[in-house]
């Protein structure tokens, strides 16, 4: 006997055979639909930002309590916070390559790139 | 299906990610995966072809339109479910709408001899049709139900608990039970 | 009996939270003639088993992929968003914008409340800008 959460296979099989819709699709509705569908992405759809705003998309976390060395870090416009206009200002600083050094290495990976920016902005949404 | 999309073995993250920059053809793939489902489901909640087609459609339509931007939280069908749910309870009212006073008063409904092991699972209380099939039909965890119905994992074994409660007392059924 | 009317309390009330719904809430800044480069705001829902169930990017171009936030914030009911983007000025929102949609579930026949709060706003040179935040409930779907 099947235990309380359980129904024995062959009610199962049953059940399926009860519930099975002879469903059709025709083609042309999955052409009219699909050609919406497209009109729809296509339309919203706008020239990505430049690959700083793509970065955008990665999800990050963290609003962090810093170490004054951290601090001075992450805080690149020196506002005595550390916010999304930090992750604003370094990718301004990379966009006009005025980024070099190492002290804007968020992530310590030997580069100052969009994954600084992005490391900035997670700690800037950290709950 | 379509051939090619039978073919695509991106995940489903992959695919939306496609598809929030633009890849049409990702969205076409997603589309092949879960249109049976969907449309499954809402010929489960409508009975009915024809409607059950329009909110194939309606869904498919709704699920475009949060691109770009859309981020995958949960499973692809945790997410449609509701919507596909919204959809057929929408396009079944409009349908009751016209035919008024054809329909079948429920007390009268519910005497319908239950001849068929259908009949018997269309008389369940709804949120426990609906559970049962998610479980049995559908192979879902009870946690993936939970997700999509969004309620509680209790309540979901609550009702299925019921359902099976009546599948067990049923004269058309229980005999799976004595085997 | 009082025993009894606590317990039938207690059933109602986790009847009634058995009973989950969805609505969408428009998070929208207005920059006034400053075109909006960068904001970060807080969101929270207040209410019964409030939680946040998914955030989607904003109206204009600028905004349109989904702003950073901690992914703990997921099936919580407070939430930090933030975006920015280097486009030229022209390029960026000016006026009222809608920049995130914030999606939730809450349990009950109550619905939630919402409250906003600004960190920061920042025009395309960096510098903070004055800015008013509100929200539109879209709708509550089921």
């Amino acid at each position: 006997m099947a235990d309380n959460d359980q129904i024995p296979e062959a009610l199962i099989a049953a059940l399926r055979e009860a519930d099975k819709a002879r469903l059709l699709i025709p083609p042309e509705l999955d052409a009219a639909i699909l050609e919406r569908a497209r009109a729809n992405i296509a339309r919203d759809r706008r020239r990505i930002t430049p690959w700083l705003a793509a970065a955008a998309a990665l999800m990050i976390a963290a609003i962090v309590m810093f170490t004054p060395a951290r601090k001075a870090r992450e805080d690149v416009n020196r506002d005595g916070r550390v916010d999304i206009r930090d992750a604003l200002a370094l990718a301004r600083k990379i966009a006009d390559g005025k980024a070099q050094g190492s002290v804007w290495d968020i992530n310590h990976d030997g580069r100052v790139d969009q994954a600084d920016v992005v490391a900035i902005a997670a700690l800037a949404v950290k709950l | 299906m379509n051939e090619t999309a039978a073919q695509d073995s991106r995940s489903d993250e992959a695919l939306i990610a496609a598809v929030n920059h633009g890849d049409t053809a990702a969205f076409e793939v997603l589309y092949y995966r879960y249109r049976d489902w969907v449309a499954h489901m809402a010929f489960r909640f409508t009975g009915d072809r024809d409607l059950a087609l329009d909110v194939l459609q309606e869904t498919f339509l709704y699920f475009s339109k949060k691109f770009p931007g859309f981020q995958l939280t949960a499973k692809v069908t945790t997410f449609l479910y509701p919507a596909v749910r919204n959809y057929s309870i929408t396009a079944r009212r409009k349908g009751e709408r016209f035919v008024l006073e054809e329909t079948v008063p429920e007390s009268a409904a519910a005497e319908k001899p239950q001849d068929t092991i259908g009949d018997l699972i269309s008389a369940l209380p709804e949120e426990q049709q609906e559970v049962l099939l998610l479980r049995f039909v559908d192979g879902m965890s009870m946690e993936e139900i939970a997700a999509a119905l969004r309620i509680p994992a209790g309540t979901v074994k609550s009702r299925l608990h019921y359902a099976i409660k009546t599948l067990r007392e049923s004269d058309r059924t229980k005999k799976f039970f004595e085997q | 009996m009082k025993r009894t009317l606590c317990m039938l309390l207690l059933l109602a009330m986790s009847l009634g939270a058995q009973q989950v719904h969805f609505t969408a809430v428009d998070i929208y800044v207005e920059s006034k003639d400053a075109p909006l480069a960068a904001y970060q705001l807080e969101f929270v829902g207040h209410g019964n088993q409030v939680r946040i169930a998914g955030i989607e990017g904003g109206e204009h171009d600028a905004f349109k992929t989904p702003p950073f936030y901690d992914p703990k914030a997921m099936q919580q009911e407070r939430v930090i968003l933030a975006a920015f983007n280097t486009a030229q000025p022209t390029k960026l929102p000016l006026g009222r914008t809608r920049v995130a949609t914030v999606h939730l579930q809450y349990a009950g026949p109550q619905p939630p409340t919402f409250s906003l709060k600004l960190n920061t706003a920042a025009d395309s040179e960096g510098s903070a800008i004055s800015v008013q935040t509100t929200f539109t409930e879209r709708g509550r779907y089921e």
